[in-house]
Order: C-alpha cells, then structure tokens, then sequence
C-alpha cells in the first residue's frame, strides 16, 4: 500500500532512483531546477533578457522537477517526462519509425511543436521575420561600407572559435555549429546547427541563447574595460544625404538584397528570405502584416522558443560530456566577437580621423537591437548629447547580414 | 581540410560578398538619388518629419524594450542639434 501511496509522488520517487544508481544526474535536476528559479529572478530583475528568461527559467525548473517513470519508447532507462522527447526531432538516429513518432507526438504536450517548429528551424524563421519586420535597413543604407566593416571585424568570434573548437576534439561540422555562437544571433544558430550537427542541437541552442541574454549584462564591462571614456563621449555628427531614403527605396535594396544573397547561399535562403520579408513588408506599408509580424508572430515564436529552450535543459540531456566544453566554447566565441567589434570600432575611428566613435564597434555583434542599445547607453552616459543610434543600428543589421552570410558557407563548404 | 584552413577561406568569403553587398547598396542608393524628384523646397516641414521618422524608427526599436528615458535624451538632443 505504501508503495502505491508513493506512487503519487513520482517527482520524489525518481529522484531517489536516480540518486542511487547516478547521483550526478540528481544532483544536476536540483541545481537545474535552482538556476531555472534564478533565470526568472534574474529576467525580472532586468539582468537578463526578460522575455526569453522568463519563460526558459520556468521550463527549466518545471521540467526537471516534473520526471516520472514513463518512457513510452524506452530511450531514457524507464525515466522521462510529459513535455517533449528531444530526440524525436532534431536527429533521425533515434526515432526512426513513423509509428513511434506518432505515438510521442500524441503524448508529450509540446512535442508537435517542438518537432514541426523547433527542430526543422521554422520557429527559428518567424523569430527573424519579426526581427526584420522592425529593422530599418535605412541605417545601412545610409553608411554601407562603415556598417559592413566593424560587422565583419565582429565577425572575429566565430572565425576564431571553430579551430578552437576542432582542438577540444569536435568535427568541422561541429566546431562550425558551435562558432556561430559567436555571430550573436539566435535563429541562425538555431538553423546551422540543424544543418551540421543536429545532435549537439539541443546544448548548443540553450547555450546560445543563455549567452545572448548574458550579452545586455556583460558588454558594457567590455565596452568600459577597453575604451577610455574621452573616447565613449565622441559626438558623431547625424548622417548627411541629399534627401532621406525612402520606403521604396529600402524596399527595393530588400528585395535586390534577398534575391541575390538566396542565388549566392541558398543552403541560407529560408532565413534570408524571413529576414527580408519581414523588412519588405514593413517597407510595403501594409499595416496589418505589419503588426502581425511585429506583435505575435515575434512575440509568440519568442515565447515558444524560451519555454522550449528551458524544457529542453533537462538533467539527461545537459549531462551530456559533449555540452560542458561548449559552456566555454560559447562564452569564447561571444566575448572574441565583442573584443572584435571594438576593434573595428577603432579601426574606423582611426580611419575617420577621429570622428567615429569606437563604441559602435559593439554593435557590430548582431544582437538586434541589443547591443545597439547598449552602445546608445553607454555614449550616453559618456555625453547626454552623443547620439550614436543610427549608426549603431546600421551595424547591427549589417552584423545580422555577415552572421547570415558566414552560416551561408559554413553550409556550403563544410560537408 | 583544418580548421584553421576552413576558418580562413570563409572569412575571406565572407569579406567579398559582404563588400558585394555593401558596393550593391551604394549602386541602388546612387541611382535612386540621380533619378528620383527633387523634394520641395520646405526645410523647416522636411526637417520636422524627418526627425519625427527617425524619431520614431528609432522608438520603436528601443521603446519595445522599454527605454522611454532613452528615447527622450535623442529627442531632446535631436532638438538640440536642429535648433
């Protein structure tokens, strides 16, 4: 009777299980639940990115906490949960038959859409058709070559990280997947991983994305630690034109744009277009898709890609060996991309004669509109009258358009 | 082929058709200027709405992550560096 009675309390049951045959593994669901509980914290409090963290915290706590005996295709030793199996998705290797896919697909809550949007990088796509629903390209337009170059010397995180990678023992694609951490972009590390290394999918994404949201908090300190603040106060003059670029023209760069980077990578093309489109439809002045894109499409696949990144982190799969590396691989890549952006914020303030503002560097990285803003912020408080913004939001997007190029040929040419 | 080997030959690809990219964008921005309409003569309107579509694109980015202190500074810089 007792047994039956304990029964109820699976949570507790599996916990004692586990602790006697693998205490690692029980330890790592308590710590787990623990810095879910504190990604909430720290998303409220504004140190992290509120609207992935929230919902990445309460799936990580949830999930770890919420294990029960009930393994309906026997890949997890009897132990596993009602939210989602990874492996039905992402690889192949595993869940081979259709039947089985179905069966899981009919069990666990969230794995239609983690197997129809996350792991086929759809969820990915919408992310980036929202993102470039409210990226003005004018920016770019405006300072073309300035904008490319501190995007490519931002560049430097991923380019350095994938031999380093190579040297922890992980394959090119592998290492690939891993260095595209550096480009600071979300959904494309999302897509090449997918394409190159679909088992490490799942780590590396969750990693990926607990960086970006460290990315607020941290580059500041950079920023600080290699810029002198008579530099941080340079006040760029605001960008002259003959006339303002108009709708149609940003348009028309988009599409011109979206076409010829799909002819140059269309191993790259799904996210291209989805950047694009959400760029040209802006542009177009439809005000319904508009606002589509730009509140729920955004909005929503942002909030399922939180949750399920924090569903994700169960103890089973972050124990991985393969995935503690990448905790220190991932922090590499961002910080090589940061200190490289600062140099071609250097690099251009030098070549300017001293009037561009070396904090721009930082917004080479292309976390839209993140690192823009912290370049702002900290101009700023460097000199309430420094408005760096709109150069800063042309090197953003400019780094979003290098992230897309280089996961383009790291597709391409790695295989 | 090695890492470093990989590494070095897509930056170096990176570089061109980023720069590609960037020389397309000068061409369209170029040629839309030499073809497009003058604008009419209205500094005072022309300068007015350019600072609200600035104003506003720049807003909207950041007023998504609720800096409204942020977006009062570049106004009032902006009004500063107009007057």
């Amino acid at each position: 009777m007792w047994e039956n009675i304990l029964d109820i309390f699976q949570g507790f049951q599996t916990l004692g299980h586990v602790f006697s045959t693998n205490p690692s593994m029980a330890i790592a669901r308590i710590v787990l639940i623990f810095l879910g509980l504190f990604l909430i914290y720290l998303g409220k409090k504004g140190v992290l990115e509120p609207l992935l963290m929230i919902p990445m915290g309460l799936g990580m706590a949830t999930v770890n906490a919420g294990v029960m005996f009930f393994d309906p295709l026997v890949l997890h030793g009897g132990i596993g949960t009602l939210f989602v199996e990874p492996q039905a998705g992402a690889t192949t290797d595993v869940v081979k038959n259709a039947s089985d896919l179905m069966t899981i697909l009919q069990i666990d809550w969230l794995q239609p859409i983690y197997t129809f949007t996350f792991s086929n990088g759809l969820i990915a796509c919408f992310v980036f058709m929202g993102i470039g629903s409210l990226l003005d390209v004018g920016f770019v337009m405006a300072r073309p070559f300035m904008s490319i170059i501190i995007a490519l010397f931002a560049e430097l995180g991923t380019i350095m990280t994938l031999p380093i990678a190579q040297m922890f023992g992980y394959t090119a694609k592998e290492a690939a997947a891993i260095s595209i951490v550096g480009g600071a972009d979300g959904p494309m590390v999302l897509f090449t991983s997918l394409q190159l290394a679909p088992h490490l999918f799942v780590p590396i994404a969750v990693v990926a994305y607990l960086y970006l949201g460290l990315a607020y908090g941290g580059y500041p300190y950079l920023v600080r630690l290699l810029i002198p603040k008579k530099l941080q106060a340079i006040k760029m003059d605001p960008p002259k034109r003959k006339k303002e670029i108009t709708s149609g023209e940003k348009m028309l760069f988009a599409v011109i744009a979206c076409v010829v980077l799909s002819f140059l990578l269309p191993v790259a093309s799904p996210l291209i277009f989805s950047l694009f489109f959400g760029v040209v439809i802006r542009e177009s002045g439809i005000k319904q898709f508009t606002e589509l894109l730009q509140g729920p499409v955004l909005y929503v696949s942002t909030m399922l890609l939180g949750m399920l990144l924090g569903i994700l982190c169960e103890a089973n799969t972050i124990m991985d060996p393969k995935v503690l590396p990448l905790l220190l691989l991932g922090i590499l890549s961002l910080l090589i991309s940061g200190i490289g952006g600062i140099i071609g914020g250097y690099f251009m303030y030098f070549v300017s004669g001293g009037k561009v503002n070396p904090i721009l560097g930082i917004a080479g990285v292309s976390c839209v509109p993140t690192t823009s803003k912290v370049a702002q912020k900290l101009a700023t408080k460097a000199n309430p009258n420094s408005i760096i913004m709109p150069y800063a939001l042309g090197a953003n997007v400019s780094g979003v358009i290098t992230t897309a190029i280089i996961a383009g040929v790291f597709c391409s040419l790695i295989k | 082929m090695s890492g470093i080997t990989i590494s070095l030959l897509t930056y170096a690809i990176t570089i061109v058709i980023s720069f590609f990219v960037a020389i397309l964008i000068k061409i369209i921005v170029v040629l839309l200027e030499k073809f497009s309409k003058e604008e009419p003569e209205d500094s005072f309107k022309s300068t007015t709405s350019n600072i609200t579509k600035t104003e506003s694109t720049t807003t909207t980015v950041v007023d998504k992550q609720d800096d409204s202190e942020l977006a009062i500074a570049i106004a009032l810089a902006k009004l500063k560096s107009n007057s």
